[in-house]
């Protein structure tokens, strides 16, 4: 009788605090070949899931209690409102929704949920950016960012990232060859790990960094033919010069994956 | 070091794709097979084969075929399952599959070749470049997914460029509204830079890019194709209040280095 009480106690804890965090959760249906387009959100972790709707979790709490602020609502520059309650506006398009910060400042990080099959589009441009998270996304994944670093798990592509400071990580579950992927930094490292069985197509490019990798390259596979036009066939005249640029294939070749940073370093690893 | 495994590095031997080390290894265990060394004289009959096969147009049926496929595509109702071809198994040997490959070849060949006789049709030249073409630049228009477009831009580097694809590559590089397919159209483009056209349109583009990786791309790209007349636009984009510091440093390295 004590253990079923425990027992009991313990379900309802449990239901009241998933009861408690779904309160603040903002869902909107969204179905497989939709896109979810994020911008400006500061701090955020993008998390695929089996659902059927988007759930946008995690509270924004302005720094300091503004008393002038009372009886008024936030509005953003595009004239967006706090439309869920956490800080965010999210509104749907036919079948795109879009989700914007609407408090500049904020300290809280959100977590948005993705339905299989939806794309995943995310923007920022200012200095506020911090760390963004994305993880089992099978859906096209694409990221232009300022000084984000990115960090990619559990996700198959196409992809396509940019970020000028950040840092950009990637482990691939395996890699979709419809469509290629591309990572690019101007500032940061480039990190990806793919399955070691890959059949891929590479393009490497560090213009001052170092390349790294545990692969066997094959380089008689042509990425690309070049045109007659063509002076070289690296695509930035002089650039195979200085050694920066380098070609080939893994596994007989496949989809082709491009990864360029102008700074820093390209590590390409065999998944253990 | 198990025959098997012998014969899947024979092709990168003959690739020119093994380390000195292995290569003197199979160089070692081919003096002492008789059955290796006959693999090996098969293989490279193959290979060479393969290489010096004549260029085959395709039927109509293959043609329509790629056309469905296409369309699919670009209607994004493939399937992400139906993208992903397997072709092979873990633990089947290379060499059959090079084999399958060949012989599939052979017959492909072989078809066109009585289909021609047949029916006497007259040959279709560059056909099939002109396709390619069309559909580079249609998907490249229409194509709703970003990975889509940028997989057109990268048809491109297979063609010939001709007015009409540079057109599509330059509008993609200043209207298209994701960043990552117009640093793509650039790229391409820089690999036509013997066009004055193109060079004067990468020039032009730095007037209108506002994304500081784009900026950066592109002072690169001019800066290595040494183009003289992207120095005012260097001195534009420094006056600019709203350039970020990253891009007027690159840009005034870029005046710098072209002096």
């Amino acid at each position: 009788m004590k253990k079923l009480i425990k027992k009991i106690s313990g379900i309802s804890l449990i239901l009241f605090l998933a009861l408690s965090v779904s309160a603040q959760d903002y869902k909107v249906k969204m179905s497989s070949g939709g896109k979810v387009i994020i911008n400006k959100v500061n701090k955020i972790d993008i998390v695929g899931h089996n659902g059927t709707e988007v759930i946008i979790q995690g509270a924004s709490t302005q720094k300091k209690k503004d008393s002038r602020a009372s009886g008024l609502r936030v509005i953003s520059g595009n004239g967006n409102v706090d439309n869920t309650g956490l800080g965010l506006s999210a509104v749907k398009d036919g079948n795109e929704l879009t989700i914007e910060q609407v408090v500049k400042n904020s300290k809280g990080r959100f977590t948005i949920k993705i339905p299989q099959g939806v794309a995943v589009l995310y923007e920022h441009s200012t200095h506020h950016g911090s760390d963004l998270n994305i993880k089992d996304i099978s859906g096209e994944i694409e990221v232009t960012a300022h000084f984000n670093n990115v960090k990619l798990e559990n996700v198959t592509g196409p992809m396509s990232v940019n970020t000028v400071h950040g840092d950009i990580e990637a482990v691939f579950a395996n890699v979709n060859q419809s469509n290629p992927s591309t990572i690019r930094s101007s500032h940061g490292w480039i990190d990806v790990t793919l399955p070691s069985s890959t059949k891929a197509n590479l393009k490497l490019k560090s213009s001052h960094g170092d390349m790294f990798t545990d692969f066997e390259i094959n380089r008689n596979i042509k990425t690309e033919k070049s045109g007659k036009n063509n002076k070289d066939s690296d695509g930035c005249g002089g650039c195979a010069s200085n050694n920066s640029s380098m070609s080939g294939g893994i596994n007989g070749g496949g989809v082709l994956i491009d990864l360029y940073t102008a700074h820093a370093n390209i590590y390409l690893r065999r998944k253990k | 070091m198990e025959f098997q495994e012998l014969e899947n590095k024979l092709i990168d031997y003959l690739d020119d794709a093994l380390t000195t080390e292995q290569r003197a290894e199979v160089e070692k265990q081919l003096e002492n097979s008789a059955e290796l060394q006959h693999t090996l004289d098969e293989l490279k009959m193959v290979m060479e084969g393969m290489e010096t096969a004549e260029e085959f147009q395709p039927s109509p049926s293959l043609k329509n075929n790629f056309d469905q496929f296409l369309q699919k595509e670009i209607n994004g109702q493939g399937g992400e399952d139906a993208n992903i071809v397997a072709f092979k198994k873990p633990n089947s040997s290379r060499i059959k599959f090079l084999f399958q490959i060949a012989a599939a070849a052979a017959i492909l060949i072989m078809g066109v070749f009585i289909g021609k006789n047949i029916s006497g049709a007259p040959e279709v030249t560059i056909g099939h470049i002109v396709d390619l073409r069309l559909e580079m630049l249609e998907l490249l228009e229409k194509d709703k997914s970003t990975s889509g477009r940028i997989k057109a831009v990268n048809i491109s580097y297979e063609l010939q460029p001709d007015n009409e694809i540079v057109d599509a590559l330059i509008q993609s590089m200043n209207i298209d509204k994701s960043t990552n397919v117009r640093i793509a159209a650039m790229e391409a483009l820089s690999h036509f830079q013997n066009e004055p056209k193109v060079r004067t349109a990468l020039c032009q583009s730095l007037a209108v890019q506002s994304n500081p990786m784009i900026q950066l791309s592109l002072i690169k790209i001019l800066v290595n194709m040494k183009e003289k007349q992207a120095v005012e636009y260097f001195e534009k984009i420094i006056e600019k209040e709203s350039t970020t510091p990253e891009v007027k440093d690159e840009a005034q390295m870029g005046i710098f280095k072209m002096m």
